[in-house]
């Protein structure tokens, strides 16, 4: 009996050991390109957070755009990408309605998006990004109105 | 070019110092395992807590004797103890609880230490501390050691720390060290063995952590991730992690540790999965067995720590470092931590030598970061919305390299000279590198009243990422892309244990 436990023992130990290990790997993701990152998105990552070029009008509201975009980040949540919003230059938005209403919009935006497209991979490049950013400022003024009243 | 008055400095207060110390009335002192076994501390360790050949064996053996002619650790235990259950109980187990002691006296021990550095005029340490001495510091710990056995086989350390600028907050009691070391699982004494809870140290050679008689740790407290980023919180080797090691001893002089333990994370991120494992071989030749019962044991009874050995150690450790890189916040404005996992791989040994007692160590670390950079800031755009900063992925590779060569003159007085080499790759630059030499004193004044006396030289070329060598040690600070040599500090430590 002794010689069965010597060897049954450690190899349980090991066992446990080697699925413990493989279940406890943390999710880092790799960073694909900047240009393959569409918002909304599907994505690797437990919060991977990777480069991301945003058309946006100027910070400065003064009627340009950002000349080549504006270099920021997008982070995979939850398996899609959240990347920020383009400037909002309408007058009236509150700070926390601004910002409320650009997360609320960017992760609705997202998943209705990738709903929309409906593509095997859950949202194609156009479909996806489009109806991220669409739905996003949407529901970015709408969260504007939801944050002045709070 | 030498500086030469701060090297004079150094070595001249060692020398005062040093007879000083010798000259204090006579103190007593007992700490745990003294108080178990009712033996002195130069039993285990020559200048504490460094262990000589003996003390090793001892915290190897899961701080446990060794045997001698088929004896148990009880065999040579001293201090009453209360037995919890009668021993037929292990006859009726599972019907009954596995029987077990406890010490009749709580198995209690204090250390004190402290420490006051000289800096030296002119040096980066006097600009950064903006003085050339302060006392503050000479009462800087206190830890509550709790140790002892169970069982032959199943013991204990727990280590409460109270430091001043230490804890959470700072100044608080912090559980440093509290783990269940399971002795002797399988086949053969010490081929397996358990230990779980906070480890005193991952095992990544077949020496203690704190086996430097010059510096606290063996393995130089160089935090390569730290270099990179403030906020990173791995420093490989050094003690204090939580989880679980299966270590061994085969055939006397060969062993082995494996490990998982926790991963570390910056504060406000999330703690993530525990990744880190690590896996280490060593071989001894000559002198006392690693158990300690394999033979080779000193026959000098004038010079009972000295030996002839040489010891082989190799390891590699894989892990993860959850930083925050730094795009959530914007300068001079709000900050949010942004997560950046950092995968950690790292390979490195030990060749530890004894010639008598001449004392020699020299080890060599490799570490490759995945993606230890900061990002760019944040940008604050109108309405109070922010737009993360860009970050950088690249990733980075260290060597870390330490020698050590001390003398046992009398066992109460060891002088030594150290060396630390931390070279660290920067984007878009040159390696930085830094070296710090550190000649010193390790003396007791009673078994357990100690007292080190170090100097601190240090030549550093370039600056790492972060802008300062403090996470490896240093304080020199060269101008970027350029050389500097200086003499920094002289530093003296005490400590009491009782």
């Amino acid at each position: 009996m002794k010689p069965i436990l010597t060897l049954i023992v450690p190899a349980a130990v090991v066992a446990v050991a080697l699925l413990a290990l493989e279940g406890a790997c943390n999710k880092v993701g790799d960073c694909p390109a900047s240009s393959d990152i569409k918002p909304g998105g599907s994505c690797e990552g437990d919060n991977l957070e990777c480069p991301f070029t945003l058309q946006t009008p100027s910070l400065a509201c003064d009627g340009t755009a950002v000349e080549g975009g504006l270099a920021t980040s997008c982070i995979c949540t939850n398996g899609a990408w959240v990347c920020p919003d383009p400037v909002s230059c309408e007058a009236g938005a509150t700070d926390d309605g601004a910002v409320d209403g650009a997360v609320d919009g960017a992760v609705d935006g997202a998943v209705d998006g990738a709903g929309e497209a409906g593509g095997d991979d859950g949202a194609t490049d156009d479909g996806g990004g489009d109806g991220a950013v669409e739905s996003a400022a949407g529901d970015a003024e709408a969260g504007s109105g939801d944050g002045s009243t709070d | 070019m030498l500086p030469n008055r701060g090297v004079h400095w150094l070595f001249a207060a060692l020398a005062g110092v040093a007879m000083y110390f010798v000259a204090l009335p006579e103190a007593h002192a007992v700490p745990s395992f003294s108080r178990k076994y009712h033996t002195s501390c130069q039993t285990c360790h020559t200048v504490y807590p460094v262990l000589n050949a003996f003390g090793e064996a001892f915290r190897r053996d899961g701080y446990r004797f060794p045997s001698t002619d088929g004896s148990v650790d009880s065999d040579v235990e001293k201090a009453p103890s209360v037995e919890l259950g009668q021993d037929q109980y292990k006859k009726m187990f599972p019907m009954a609880v596995w029987p077990d002691k406890i010490a009749e006296a709580v198995p209690l021990s204090i250390w004190l230490n402290g420490g006051v550095a000289a800096n030296l005029p002119g040096s980066a340490a006097a600009d950064g501390a903006g003085n050339n001495f302060a006392w503050g510091g000479i009462a800087a710990e206190m830890h509550i050691f709790g140790a002892g056995s169970f069982s032959d086989n199943v013991t204990y350390m727990a280590q409460l720390t109270l430091e001043t600028d230490f804890g959470d907050p700072p100044g608080s009691f912090d559980v440093e060290t509290a783990y269940l070391l399971w002795n002797d699982i399988l086949g053969p004494s010490h081929l397996v063995n358990l230990w779980v809870g906070r480890l005193f140290a991952p095992q990544l050679t077949s020496y203690g952590l704190h086996s430097s008689f010059l510096s606290d740790t063996v393995m130089p407290g160089v935090s390569v991730g730290g270099l990179y980023n403030a906020t990173a919180g791995l420093t490989l080797g050094q003690g204090h992690t939580d989880g679980v090691e299966l270590n061994g001893i085969a055939g006397h002089r060969f062993g082995y540790s494996l490990g998982w333990i926790g991963s570390t994370t910056a504060p406000g991120l999330s703690m993530p999965n525990s990744e880190d494992v690590y896996a280490h071989v060593g071989f001894k030749l000559g002198g006392l067995s690693l158990d300690g019962e394999g033979g080779g044991a000193s026959t000098d009874t004038q010079r009972p720590w000295a030996e002839t050995s040489l010891t082989f150690d190799v390891f590699g450790y894989h892990g993860l470092s959850r930083l925050d890189n730094g795009t959530g916040a914007v300068p001079n404005g709000t900050a949010t931590p942004i997560q950046q996992d950092d995968r950690i791989s790292a390979v490195g040994g030990l060749l530890h030598g004894q010639l008598g007692s001449l004392v020699l160590m020299a080890g060599l670390n490799f570490e490759h970061h995945d993606r230890p950079y900061p990002g760019s800031a944040a940008t604050a755009g109108p309405n109070g919305t922010v737009f993360n900063g860009v970050p950088d992925l690249t990733s980075a590779n260290a060597i870390v390299q330490y020698d050590e060569v001390d003398y046992i003159v009398w066992p109460w007085f060891v002088p030594g000279v150290r060396a630390e080499f931390t070279q660290t790759s920067v984007e878009g630059a040159s390696n930085a590198q830094l070296m710090r030499i550190i000649p010193g004193i390790a003396m007791l004044a009673r078994p357990n009243i100690k007292f080190v006396l170090s100097g601190d030289l240090e030549w550093a070329n370039n600056l790492p990422v972060v802008g300062s060598w403090g996470p490896a040690g240093g304080m020199i600070a060269p101008n970027p892309g350029q050389s500097k040599f200086e003499a920094e500090q002289i530093n003296a430590t005490v400590g009491l244990a009782f």
